[in-house]
């Protein structure tokens, strides 16, 4: 088809300039091609006039000239080995001088609106790690969580096999920053059953920055930044997409995905993209976990115009999520849970079933974001954006009566941010970026539901700015440094239960914030006003296949509204939750490592790291309290100084042609350095190893065996308390062991994949896997059911995916 | 140029937003509902006097210390369960006929538990524990869920129930409410379910 197309062109064209040429042809056409980014000439670009056969190509000022041109109105493409081919109409009349920018940074430029498949890395000198389509994929029907676990020392904190949140190096929730498409996720991420709420199907790449290094998108990520970038979209005519339809044994249930992009070579396109997931029940090896069941529906949209030197993009993406949760870990008092801890198996046991009943949680999360770029000659970019995010969370409790069917939590939280960046690129060996932010946020909890606030009413206001510069210092050495400042303000309006006021002592530290008094309850207005600094300095050496990285990063992050003003029952949790007013920021000094060393057939990078944080916030047990449930578990907010000490460990291996071994291992050591004991919920050391059959000649197949072994977490404070109950109609003191961590335990799994030609110029995939295999029983230290049930049991999972 | 002129519409757009949201109204109260603040116990007998064992939180504060239960019991520490309180002894070999009533009366009008027990029957049941060796009393349930749902379930609910009393002594005696306890069930220690009342009532039968 596409073959003689050129070739009636080619013969249209000599026709044409024939005709044209026996004109008065004298003109002539000079000038120069020079990197629109810094002014470079550019060597070797050629020149072409289309419709003639003046072709020329630049000397090494990037200067060209042409003679006996006839005048007239050409198109004239000017096309360079690294540059974007740009096609400019010009007037050529007598001698006609043109100076010709071209853009130098392919990548780069394709970056700028829709950010893709990440190939350079988001830090100079932070240790960061990128999971690739492929991989996001695989984990189609699973979460954003469970994926991003692929990268070395990145864990989770589980409740359930649905509500799955990232753990990086230790640290979680407000400690990791969620970038989904260039907008910081605001979704009430401080709670620990709270998942991003992010479709991972939306993503083309998901890169994990373990620590703060990465300015630019906050101050006060201690922990990491996670970014999810869509697929980068081509700057061609093209008309494509995919459709991945999953289906798994355990949950019966599965995953739809699809997606389709279209886009113009003059730059314009538009992307849609929509995922639906289902589950029942899920199983543990030996019983049905019942009313674990979920169901999730995204969606996501996009269009805008990828120019040159300027462009746009408006985005929005839906995601909702109903998410049942075990029904025997709902417990009402400390005696309660000591019986669930006790009898090692659930109490409620049923058939299987898709019903999602309460306990569970529904949420609903709408992002839409607008971005204006420009290009600037000699200097560099410039991005604007404007975000807004509405995330409303429900929660809901087994209830009686009128109640039954209404929320025991509702919240609604609204964020607005105006952001903006400019990046100073012109300089061949430094880039700057600097940028500013505000941001205005509401929280509002629906006061329908009948229980009282565990977030207040609050208003959040902040502004922050920043600047970063990366310099080479030689052809092998990149230094890098940064620094922000972040405002915070909160101007909250609380409800507080006199007794709770005076209990926490704040009627000495805080009697001027209560403004209005009901009985029972104080209405007060706390306002805080947070000032912080964060920064980041490193070093980048490269020397042939070795890369040597030392980062040291100060973080500070304010404390949360959860952290401040918990006061009150978290039905999820089943625990009464307390803040504490008097929390000062958390700062933290990162001091990271890494050496990685990369051939045709060796990828190692090892990368250890400490980090000492001053003020740590915690939230431990610490008791129960008596009400007519009896008592029930208190778990407070506490501040301590802590520091980590770990390791995480890649490395992959070419056996042969065919085979590929890799391993992955983490180790984090965390302890409080205030009452000298080890931190509560730290990952435990765990190691991963695959063996890769793949062979592209027969049909693409993958075979993969992996084994994921995770240690005992040895190092864990005792918060274990005595209960007093009833045995045999007598007064006994039982232990109830919260804190022992479970065993170690070693999981099995398989992958095979292969393609086929499919319809047209389509291609179909399958892929089939299983994980638990020996179907072995275990226990997630990081499972906040683990005290109530097995984790999952064994599964098959079949995948097909369509690209056309 | 399109592209400016929709960036300006945004930032109107979020002008417009941020001076709507600044008003400065006070969020309304929230009283817990669903709480149980009041129980009342009473256990009649032919010929005998009632007794009715209480347990009231006045202050309407259920999820957090409760004053009364402190400070009646000196030596109590929090891992004990609430204290109600007890009207009079009770006498030797007799058979009381118990009734429940639990009020929430910290909302108004006062929240009547009780009649959401009955219409969720099927979902709730007492348990009744006599403590102590010293203490010679046995409960057994009076009622079946069908009494309150006509579904045919001879399932026991406890709103009514039956304490017999044996030889002169004294005792805890503890009263559980379970929500969606497993049904049928052999005792507390395979119901399951969760804990909405614990209570304790220190019983003399004399």
């Amino acid at each position: 088809m596409k073959f003689p197309f050129p070739l009636i062109l080619l013969l249209f064209v000599f026709g044409n300039t024939g005709i044209l040429c026996s004109q008065n042809c004298q003109s002539g056409f000079s000038g120069t091609v020079v990197d629109f980014h810094d002014g470079t000439p550019l060597e070797n670009a050629m020149v072409h006039i289309l419709g003639t056969d003046n072709i020329t190509v630049t000397d090494i000022d990037g200067k060209f000239a042409m003679q006996n041109i006839c005048p007239g109105s050409y198109e004239v493409e000017i096309s360079h080995e690294s540059c974007t081919t740009r096609i400019m109409r010009i007037e050529i009349s007598g001698n006609t001088e043109q100076r010709i920018t071209l853009e130098h940074h392919l990548e780069e430029l394709k970056e700028v609106v829709v950010q893709g498949d990440r190939n350079h890395p988001v830090t100079n000198s932070g240790t960061e790690q990128v999971l690739h389509e492929q991989i996001i994929e695989k984990y189609s029907s699973a979460s954003l969580g469970d994926a991003l676990k692929e990268i070395s020392g990145v864990s989770s904190l589980n409740t359930g096999s649905a509500i799955v949140k990232p753990v990086i190096q230790g640290l979680h929730s407000s400690r990791i920053i969620t970038m989904n498409n260039g907008v910081r996720l605001q979704d009430q991420e401080w709670g620990m059953e709270h998942a991003p709420n992010l479709d991972l199907n939306a993503a083309g790449s998901l890169t994990v920055v373990k620590g703060a290094a990465a300015l630019q998108y906050g101050g006060d990520a201690i922990g990491g930044v996670i970014i999810a970038d869509p697929m980068r979209i081509p700057v061609k005519d093209t008309l494509y997409g995919k459709t991945l339809v999953s289906g798994a044994t355990n949950g019966r249930g599965g995953s739809l995905m699809s997606s389709l992009t279209k886009s113009y070579e003059n730059g314009w396109y538009w992307s849609a993209q929509g995922t639906a997931k289902r589950f029942g029940d899920f199983k543990a090896p030996d019983y049905s976990l019942t009313n674990t069941g979920y169901a999730q529906q995204a969606f996501t949209t996009s269009f805008g115009l990828n120019k040159f030197t300027h462009g746009f993009d408006v985005y929005y993406s839906f995601y909702r999520n109903e998410i049942g949760i075990l029904r025997s870990s709902h417990i009402g008092s400390q005696e309660d849970l000591l019986n669930a801890i006790n009898s090692r198996q659930p109490y409620v046991v049923e058939p299987f079933s898709y019903d999602i009943n309460a306990p569970k949680q529904e949420v609903t999360h709408h992002l839409a974001k607008i971005r204006y770029f420009q290009r600037f000659e000699k200097l560099g970019r410039l991005n604007v954006q404007y975000d807004f995010q509405h995330n409303n969370r429900q929660e809901y409790d087994i209830r009686r009566g009128s109640l039954k069917g209404v929320p025991a939590m509702d919240m609604e939280l609204t964020t607005h941010t105006l952001s903006s960046d400019f990046k100073f690129d012109a300089h061949s060996g430094r880039k700057i970026n600097a940028g500013i932010l505000l941001r205005y946020q509401n929280n509002i909890p629906d006061p329908e539901t009948g229980v009282r606030r565990l977030i207040p009413d609050y208003k959040r206001y902040e502004a922050g700015a920043f600047a970063s510069i990366s310099q080479y210092l030689n052809d092998a050495l990149v230094l890098d440094a940064g620094i922000r400042y972040d405002y915070s303000h909160l101007d909250a309006k609380k409800y507080y239960r006199k007794n709770r006021w005076e209990q926490q002592g704040y009627d000495e530290d805080f009697g001027d914030i209560i403004t209005e008094d009901y009985g029972d309850q104080w209405l007060t207005n706390p306002v805080f006003d947070f000032h912080n600094i964060s920064g980041t300095a490193g070093l980048h050496y490269k020397t042939g296949n070795n890369d040597i990285l030392f980062n040291y990063a100060l973080a500070s992050r304010a404390p949360n509204p959860a952290e401040l003003f918990s006061d009150g029952l978290h039905h999820s949790a089943a625990a009464i939750e307390l803040g504490d007013l008097r929390m000062n920021p958390e700062v933290s000094h990162k001091f990271s490592f890494s050496f990685s060393r990369n051939n045709e057939k060796l990828h190692v990078t090892v990368v250890p790291y400490a980090n000492y944080i001053h003020d740590f916030i915690l939230l431990e047990p610490s008791g129960g309290e008596l009400t007519i449930r009896g008592a029930f578990p208190v778990w407070q907010y506490k501040q301590v100084n802590a520091r980590f000490f770990g390791i995480d460990f890649d490395f992959s291996y070419h056996l042969s042609e065919n085979w590929t071994y890799t391993n992955k291992s983490a180790y984090v050591h965390a302890r409080d350095v205030t009452r000298d004991r080890p931190l509560i919920d730290i990952p435990p050391a765990n190691t991963s190893n695959r063996i890769t059959f793949s062979k592209p000649e027969w049909k693409n197949l993958q075979l993969t065996v992996r084994s994921d072994y995770v240690f005992r977490q040895n190092e864990y404070p005792d918060n274990n308390f005595d209960l007093r109950v009833v045995e045999n109609g007598a007064y006994v003191d039982r232990e109830v062991d919260i804190s022992t961590p479970p065993g170690a335990y070693h999981l099995l799994g398989v992958d095979a994949s292969a393609s086929f030609p499919f319809v047209k110029k389509s291609e179909i995939t399958f892929g089939l896997s299983a994980n638990n295999i020996f179907n072995t029983s275990y226990r997630d230290y990081l499972n906040k059911l683990r005290f109530f049930s097995d984790d999952l049991g064994r599964n098959f999972q079949l995948q097909i995916k369509i690209n056309y | 140029m399109k592209a400016i002129k929709l960036l300006a519409l945004f930032f109107t757009g979020i002008l417009v937003f941020a001076s709507c949201s600044s008003d400065d109204d006070n969020p309304a109260p929230v009283n817990e509902e669903e709480l149980i603040t009041s129980v009342t116990i009473t256990l009649r007998a032919e010929g005998e006097e009632d007794v009715t064992m209480t347990y009231s939180d006045e202050s309407g504060l259920g999820h957090d210390h409760d004053h009364e239960g402190e400070s009646d019991d000196e030596d109590d520490h929090d891992h004990e369960g609430v204290q109600g309180v007890v009207s009079g002894a009770l006498k030797p070999n007799v058979t009381y006929t118990g009734a429940i009533v639990l009020l929430n009366e910290s909302v108004s009008p006062v929240e009547n538990i009780t009649a959401e027990i009955e219409e969720e029957a099927d979902e709730h049941q007492f348990f009744f524990q006599p403590i102590g060796s010293e203490l010679s009393i046995t409960a057994t349930y009076a009622d079946t869920e069908n009494d309150y749902l006509s579904n045919g379930s001879d399932n026991p609910v406890g709103l009514k129930f039956s304490l017999t009393t044996g030889a002169e002594g004294h005792g805890d005696f503890r009263v559980i409410l379970r929500h969606q306890p497993k049904k049928p069930n052999t005792g507390l220690d395979d119901a399951g379910g969760e804990t909405d009342m614990d209570i304790s009532f220190h019983v003399h039968v004399e």
